[in-house]
């Protein structure tokens, strides 16, 4: 593994995974198993399982992946403990961090990170997947920073499809940055420096609300009777989440 | 029965795209009503559905830039239930829609004549246009252009499309006429010339039986098609 | 190519692509800032739909449940439900309107799917009836969302006719390079074809749709 002082170091190709069960009805949140290479190191802190980086990831060359399982009837409530700041690197080769879930019959996955905050310069994609059992639910929450305070952002990916039986519900796959097509235009997001994203699966996804919030603009969009993409963008991080919890139910 | 026991063709059926219904088979019959800005088209509309909404299931679909302060003066003028109205955005090109290209009318009137199934009257109502604006008739059976006395007395001179072809010609606020100078006497003789004898109806829509004459012209054009 | 006539009468007049939503906040004001939206936009939505099309232009006679496929992953890229509406809406109309030129199997296809067909769907399967690419199919639907942008500036801000084309021609110039993609998109997998977009994009697509007085479907 890198010693990142080296600049000739190779990159991170770390791995981890998390595997939560149920322990019965009154403990349904219990890491099963674990695994974990540098950069990750995951605990169970309470109900919550979470992921700690152990060394400064991800910056350019890095490719990390992830791996969560949720068994049958488990309820996983999964986050980072940390942001992440995604750094060019010695080369400024693109970065990239991959998340696999699947969960299982009766099961529910909460996954909550901390926001990732593109550095000028970097390259960075971040790609989930989540593959629901037709009787599953989940909240994916995932939040971006485009750039430190008073710098340009680097180039960050998202990608994230979530399926449920085996069908589609969301496949949103955007790309930020100063050098992005219609960059700057509403095409994008704008001026806009905080992104949320948010599915809820299983919830009553009612009818579709937008709103204009402190400088920010957040949509509350039903993909399904009871699937919900919540997008909002805006200025900063604390006018961003204001403006999501207005328009929730 | 609970929604998984409903046969699947059932399904099928429900959602699948009505089959264009020709002309001749279909029930509703289609007009469309054009002419300038602040004619009276849609106070013509109003009253035209006040008087046969006892007689006749209607449904109206409108070009006007509309809000909902239009939607409820139509609703209240007309005292048709939501449903039966639509408004169609025309991006920008009012005759568009109706003339060149009718594909978002047309969507909406099939939508609305299917979604009431007994629809007697379909009335297509234009955005305000310019005089050269007319229906195609892949749109509309028959049509009425309405113009008014305030609008000058030598548009019907001038002719056009829309004077010239349209089933109807309707020259509206008669009542205005001695206070913006016009001469409706001329204007319904300068129309008559240009029409071919196809009838031509002075109007005061002031109250909704100022409409009353249009109403029985619609009336019988429906009466024709039915024989 | 009839299909790729602006005077086709399907309804595309009555699209604006989000530019009347974006002329009404002030993002698209002039040349310089039309070009910037209709770059991005190609870049997302247009990639999205020529990809589609393409892959639909490839299929010869494909049953109900590969376009059951087709229907879901596409619904899937949309997250704006008054996208997803304006979408079948633009899909109905460009059936009702091509099934007087072109027929075929996949054209029945189209017609008896479950829910009224999305657009590029629809639009794919007219260019196979009609014995074209998926090249041609990817280039068609990048000139409909081209043609749908600017004609809508045009008309929304008055900007100048010739300078405007000059836009379309510069960008078109740059979509060029992206259609050496149309035979990937034809073969691939669907889950796989491009799913790129942008939040605003939904979210003031999703606004746009309840105006009072709006101009545009979509």
């Amino acid at each position: 593994m890198g010693r990142r002082s080296d600049c000739c170091a190779s990159p991170v190709k770390g791995h981890g995974s998390i595997v939560v069960a149920s322990g019965g009805p009154t403990c349904r949140s219990t890491l099963h198993s674990s695994y974990s290479e540098p950069p990750f190191s995951i605990r169970q802190c309470g109900e919550r399982i979470l992921v700690a980086a152990s060394a400064a990831a991800p910056v350019g060359g890095d490719a990390l992946t992830l791996d969560i399982a949720v068994l049958t009837g488990a309820h996983a409530n999964i986050g980072t403990v940390a942001s992440t700041i995604v750094l060019p690197g010695p080369t400024g080769a693109p970065s990239r961090m991959s998340t696999r879930c699947t969960v299982g019959v009766d099961a529910h996955l909460e996954w909550v990170g901390e926001p990732t905050v593109s550095v000028i310069g970097s390259d960075h994609t971040i790609t989930t997947t989540v593959d629901l059992d037709q009787s599953a639910t989940c909240r994916v929450v995932e939040e971006v920073s485009l750039g430190r305070s008073d710098e340009l952002s680097g180039r960050l990916r998202l990608v994230l499809r979530i399926e449920r039986g085996g069908r589609p519900l969301v496949h949103h796959d955007e790309t930020f940055g100063p050098n992005v097509a219609g960059s700057g235009s509403v095409v994008s997001v704008g001026d806009a420096r905080h992104v949320v994203s948010e599915v809820l699966v299983g919830v009553d996804a009612g009818q579709s609300r937008v709103t204009m919030f402190e400088g920010c603009r957040v949509g509350w969009l039903p993909v399904a009777d009871d699937v919900v993409m919540m997008l909002g963008v805006g200025p900063n991080r604390p006018a961003v989440r204001a403006a999501v919890a207005s328009i929730r139910p | 029965m609970p929604p998984h026991d409903i046969p699947h063709d059932n399904f099928l059926q429900d959602s699948a795209p009505p089959d264009r219904v020709g002309a001749t088979a279909r029930r509703a019959v289609r007009v469309g009503i054009g002419g300038p800005v602040g004619s009276g088209k849609t106070t013509l509309v109003g009253s035209l559905c006040a008087l046969l909404r006892d007689e006749l299931s209607i449904v109206v679909v409108t070009n006007d830039i509309f809000t909902s302060e239009d939607a409820d003066a139509l609703r209240n003028a007309a005292a048709l239930p939501t449903e039966r109205i639509v408004a169609v955005q025309t991006g920008c090109c009012p005759h568009t829609a109706i003339r060149d290209d009718i594909a978002a009318n047309l969507d909406a009137v099939e939508q609305l004549e299917t979604l009431h199934g007994d629809v007697d009257l379909t009335l297509v109502e234009s955005g305000g246009d310019n005089l050269t604006a007319i229906f195609s008739r892949g749109l509309v059976d028959v049509q009425v252009f309405v113009l008014d006395t305030a609008g000058g007395d030598d548009v019907p001179r001038k002719g056009g499309p829309g004077v010239a072809m349209a089933d109807l010609l309707v020259i509206n606020k008669v009542d205005l006429a001695q206070y913006v100078g016009s001469d409706v006497n001329q204007m319904l003789s300068d129309a008559r010339d240009r029409r071919d004898g196809r009838p031509v109806i002075p109007t005061s829509l002031v109250d909704q039986s100022g409409a009353r004459e249009v109403a029985e012209w619609v009336v019988a054009q429906i009466a024709a098609r039915r024989q | 190519m009839m299909l790729i006539d602006g005077r086709f009468p399907a309804g595309g007049h009555t699209n604006s692509a989000g530019v009347e939503a974006a002329v009404r906040i002030g993002d698209i004001r002039d040349d310089a800032t039309l070009e910037r939206y209709l770059r991005g936009r190609l870049a997302t939505t247009g990639r999205v739909d020529a990809a589609f099309c393409a892959h639909v232009a490839a299929l010869a006679n494909p049953t109900d449940a590969v376009l059951g496929v087709i229907d879901s992953e596409y619904s899937a890229r949309m997250l704006s439900p008054q996208l997803r509406d304006a979408s079948r809406r633009f899909g109905r109309q460009l059936l009702r309107a091509g099934s007087t030129v072109w027929s075929g199997p996949i054209v029945d296809a189209v017609a008896r799917s479950q829910s009224d067909a999305h657009q590029p769907v629809v639009l794919g399967a007219f260019v196979a009836a009609a014995g074209g690419t998926p090249d041609n199919a990817a280039a068609l639907s990048f000139h409909h969302l081209a043609a749908a942008v600017t004609s809508a500036a045009i008309r929304l801000l008055g900007l100048d006719p010739m300078t405007v084309a000059a836009v379309q021609a510069r960008v078109g110039c740059e979509v060029d390079q992206w259609m050496v993609d149309a035979e990937l998109w034809a073969t691939s997998p669907v889950a796989e074809l491009p799913a790129c977009g942008g939040s605003l994009t939904e979210i003031l697509a999703e606004d746009h749709g309840r105006w009072d007085a709006r101009l545009f479907v979509a």
